[in-house]
C-alpha cells in the first residue's frame, strides 16, 4: 500500500547520512564503552565491528520490505497482520518511539546535572528542551532533517579533542587480541546493539524520500560513519584506561575530557557538553516527530494535536525519573526493547512479510 | 494575542523556577591545592590553600584548616571555615603525609575521582613532614599549589620524577599487574625538595626510593626524554666528576616461558652527552670509560633494585602488565607466586654520542 507524501515535503536521499547518524548517536555515546568492556575488555573493539555489521544486515532487510510496499511500518503491519493486530503493533512501536525520546532527553539531563549543575531541576530543562522540540517539529519533517544535519556537522569538532587522550595512552592495553570466548563475545556484542539503536525510525520516514530506493545507499553510509566512529571512540578509550579502571568508570567519553587543559577554560567538559545539547536535539525531535507521525497515521487525528498531547506526556514522565539507579533501569528497559525489535522482530516481520505479500498477490 | 501571553507566561516560569546558583570567580575561594595530616587515631587534618590577588597584583595564599575523619567531610567543614564558598574545579595537587600514606590513601582518593569537578591531570604526592607548614610556605610568583604543580611538572619534563597524575594512579592502583608509585616531597630551608619515589602496594605506601636511584628507576618505568646523571670516577687517586646530560632512554622488555618459569630480560638504551668533565682532558677513552663505568653503575642499581621490589611483593615497573599483555589467559594468581622468584636479566647500553663543543684540553 503506497504512502503519498506531497511533493513539497520531500527530502533528498543524500540526508538519509545525517539522519541515521545523528539518531544513533545520542546519550549513548558518552558512555557505551563500559557495557561492553565488562564482558570483553581489551578486545571490546570487536564487538563495535560486528555490531555495526549485523545494523547493516537490518537495514538492508527494512529496505527490502519498504521498497516492496513503498510505505511504512503500519503498511508493512498492515500487509503481514492485517488491519487490526498490525494496527496494535504500531501502537506498541508509537510507545516505543516516545520511550526512546524521553529516555535521550532524560539521560542527558542526568548527565548535565551530574558534570555541571548538581541542582538543576528536571522539569524546567524538560520544559525549554521541549518547547524547542515543539517549534521544530511543528515545522515539519523538512526542518526536523534540518536539526539532523546540524546536530551532525556541529558537534563534529568533538573528535578531535578525543585526540588529546593519548598523551596518557598505552598501546599494550589492546594485547592480547582474541583472548575471549565466544560466550563473552556473544554478551558484549548484545551491550554494543544498544548503543547502534535509532535507525529503525526509518519505517516511519521512507516515504519522504524523493525516489526512495536511492536513499538505501546513503543510509549505509551513515550506519558506516557511526561504526567509524564508535571505533575511534573505542580504541582509544581501550588504550588510555585499563579495563579494571574503565569498568568503574560511568561515562567514558566525557571522562576523558578530564585531562584537557586549556588556559582559558579549566574543565572541557563545559565546552563539550554545550555543544552535546545540538547532538541530542536530533534525537528527540525525530523520536517525537516519528511518533506523532505514526499517530496521526494510524488515528487518522491531526498530527500538531498529537504531537502535542505526546509532548505533554513526555514532560510529565521525564521528571518522574528521579536517581541513577531510576534512569539506569529506564535505559536498559528501552534498549532491551529496541534489541528485541530491531534484531528479533524485523528480520520476523521481514520472513511474514515476504510470505504474506506473495499470498495476498494471489489473492 | 494567545500565543503573546503564553509566551510571557513560560518565560516568567523558567526564569523564576529554572535559575541555578551563581558563582562568580570574584567571590569563590578557588582552591589549588589541598593536603592531608594525619592527627589522631581516626582524624584527619586537612588544609586547602586559596590563592590571594592583592591590590599591588602580587599573589599570597590563604590557608584554611579543618579536623575531620572523612576528607570530603573535612572539606565540607572547609566551608564552615571560609567566608565565600569554597570550590574544587582547580585543585592542582594533593598532598598526603607519609603517615597517612602508610596507612592507605583509599578514602582520600575516591573523592577525587568521583567529584566530577577535579581534573585528571590533577598530581598527588607524599610529603615527608608537615603538610601543613609546606602549604603554608609562602613562594613567589605563584600561590603555594600552583607553585608545586609547577615545579613537579618541571621535574617530570626535565628531571626524574615518573610521569604521574592521578589518572595513571588510578590505573594501576586498579589493574592487577601494576602498582602505583608517586613523587616524596619536602620543606627544605623554605624550598620544596623533592626527596624520592614512594611505592605503593595497593593505596598503602610500603618503601621508597631515594633521590639518588630515580633517574635508574624512572629509564625502567619509561622512556626518558631529557635527562641529567652524574658519574664519579678516580683518575690516579683522584676522584674526578663527569656530568652526562641530554640523556635520551628507551627500554624493552622480553618474556620468556611466560607459562612454567617466566623469566624477563630487560633491554635498556641510554644515549646522552658529556657537558661537564672535572678531569684533565675528554678523550676518546674517557667516552668509553664513561659508557662502561654508568653501564655498570645503572646495571648493578637496576638488579638490586628489582630484588627489593621482589622481596617487598610489588610490581611498580609493570612486570605483570607486560606478562599479561602477552599471555593468553593470564592468571593472575600464578603470576604472583612466580612474580617472587622470577629472574629479571637487565641488559644496558650506553652510548655517549656528543662531548660538546671543546675538543681535547
Amino acid at each position: 500500500m503506497k504512502v503519498a507524501v506531497k511533493e513539497q515535503f520531500l527530502i533528498s536521499p543524500y540526508l538519509a547520512f545525517f539522519i541515521v547518524h545523528s539518531m544513533q548517536t545520542g546519550v549513548g555515546v558518552m558512555g557505551f564503552q563500559r557495557y561492553v568492556a565488562i564482558y570483553t575488555e581489551q578486545d571490546s573493539w570487536i564487538p563495535v565491528l560486528i555490531g555495526g555489521a549485523a545494523v547493516h544486515l537490518v537495514i538492508w532487510m527494512m529496505y527490502k520490505m519498504l521498497n516492496k510496499e513503498q510505505g511504512d511500518i503500519l503498511s508493512i503491519h498492515e500487509t503481514a497482520f492485517g488491519k487490526w493486530f498490525g494496527g496494535f503493533l504500531t501502537l506498541l512501536f508509537i510507545m516505543y518511539l516516545m520511550a526512546m525520546g524521553i529516555t535521550v532527553l532524560r539521560t542527558f539531563i542526568e548527565v548535565l546535572q551530574v558534570w555541571m549543575f548538581p541542582l538543576l531541576k528536571t522539569w524546567t530543562f524538560t520544559l525549554v528542551y521541549l518547547i524547542a522540540a515543539y517549534y521544530i517539529i511543528a515545522g515539519g519533517f523538512r526542518s526536523v532533517v534540518g536539526v539532523c544535519f546540524l546536530g551532525v556537522v556541529v558537534p563534529f569538532y568533538l573528535i578531535l579533542t578525543f585526540l588529546a587522550p593519548l598523551e596518557f595512552a598505552n598501546i599494550r592495553n589492546l594485547l592480547p587480541v582474541f583472548d575471549h570466548s565466544m560466550k563473552e563475545f556473544a554478551l558484549s556484542f548484545k551491550s554494543m546493539t544498544l548503543s547502534y539503536l535509532g535507525f529503525e525510525t526509518l519505517l516511519v520516514f521512507y516515504p519522504f524520500f524523493k525516489k526512495p530506493e536511492t536513499s538505501q545507499k546513503w543510509f549505509h553510509y551513515g550506519n558506516l560513519f557511526t561504526v567509524f566512529l564508535y571505533l575511534y571512540l573505542m580504541i582509544i578509550t581501550l588504550i588510555y584506561y585499563t579495563p579494571d579502571h574503565l569498568k568503574r568508570t560511568i561515562w567514558a567519553t566525557i571522562a576523558m575530557w578530564k585531562i584537557i587543559r586549556f588556559p582559558f577554560v579549566e574543565r572541557f567538559e563545559y565546552i563539550g557538553l554545550a555543544t552535546w545539547t545540538i547532538a541530542i536535539l536530533p534525537n528527540v525531535c525525530l523520536a517525537f516527530w516519528a511518533a506523532s507521525r505514526m499517530t496521526k497515521r494510524t488515528f487518522n487525528i491531526n498530527q500538531k494535536k498529537s504531537l502535542i498531547f505526546i509532548l505533554m506526556i513526555a514532560f510529565i514522565v521525564s521528571p518522574l525519573f528521579k536517581d541513577r539507579t531510576e534512569i539506569d533501569l529506564l535505559n536498559s528497559i528501552v534498549s532491551q526493547f529496541g534489541l528485541y525489535f530491531n534484531f528479533g522482530y524485523i528480520p520476523f516481520l521481514f520472513f511474514i512479510h515476504y510470505i504474506m505479500s506473495k499470498v495476498r498477490r494471489k489473492v | 494575542m494567545k500565543k503573546i501571553v503564553i509566551t510571557i507566561i513560560i518565560i516568567a516560569i523558567v526564569g523564576y523556577f529554572g535559575r541555578i546558583d551563581k558563582e562568580i570567580l570574584d567571590e569563590l575561594d578557588i582552591v589549588t591545592a589541598v593536603g592531608y595530616d594525619s592527627k589522631s587515631k581516626n582524624k584527619i587534618e586537612a588544609t586547602a590553600v586559596v590563592p590571594v590577588v592583592n591590590p599591588d597584583k602580587s599573589i599570597s595564599n590563604k590557608t584554611i584548616t579543618s579536623i575531620g575523619n572523612l576528607s570530603k567531610e573535612t572539606l565540607y567543614y572547609l566551608n564552615k571555615k571560609s567566608a565565600k564558598p569554597v570550590v574544587n574545579g582547580k585543585i592542582e595537587v594533593a598532598l598526603y603525609s607519609k603517615q597517612l600514606a602508610e596507612k592507605g590513601l583509599q578514602n582520600y582518593i575516591d573523592y577525587l575521582h568521583r567529584d566530577p569537578s577535579i581534573g585528571t591531570r590533577l598530581l598527588l604526592a607524599v610529603v615527608d613532614g608537615n603538610v601543613k607548614k609546606m602549604l603554608e610556605e609562602p613562594f613567589k610568583e605563584f600561590d603555594t599549589g600552583t607553585y608545586i604543580q609547577r615545579q613537579i611538572i618541571q621535574n617530570i619534563q626535565n628531571g626524574f620524577i615518573p610521569t604521574t597524575n592521578v589518572h595513571l594512579f588510578l590505573s594501576s592502583y586498579y589493574t592487577e599487574g601494576m602498582d602505583p608509585v608517586l613523587p616524596i616531597i619536602e620543606l627544605k630551608e623554605k624550598n620544596i625538595n623533592i626527596k624520592g619515589l614512594a611505592l605503593f602496594k595497593g593505596t598503602k605506601m610500603v618503601d621508597s626510593i631515594p633521590y639518588r636511584k630515580m633517574f635508574v628507576f624512572k629509564a625502567l618505568h619509561e622512556n626518558i626524554k631529557n635527562a641529567g646523571y652524574k658519574l664519579r670516577t678516580t683518575e690516579k687517586g683522584k676522584t674526578e666528576y663527569i656530568s652526562i646530560q641530554g640523556i635520551q632512554t628507551k627500554k624493552k622488555f622480553q618474556v620468556q616461558n611466560i607459562h612454567t618459569s617466566p623469566k624477563i630480560t630487560l633491554h635498556l638504551k641510554i644515549k646522552g652527552y658529556i657537558r661537564e668533565y672535572t678531569g684533565a682532558t675528554v678523550t676518546a677513552n674517557t667516552v668509553i670509560k664513561a659508557e662502561r663505568l654508568m653501564k655498570d653503575k645503572v646495571q648493578k642499581e637496576t638488579v638490586s633494585m628489582i630484588k627489593n621490589f621482589q622481596r617487598y611483593n610489588i610490581d611498580p615497573l609493570a612486570f605483570g602488565e607486560q606478562a599479561r599483555s602477552r599471555t593468553r589467559h593470564w592468571d593472575k594468581k600464578k603470576w604472583e607466586q612466580q612474580y617472587k622468584k622470577m629472574k629479571v636479566n637487565v641488559v644496558v647500553d650506553v652510548s655517549i654520542v656528543e662531548i660538546g663543543v671543546v675538543d681535547g684540553h
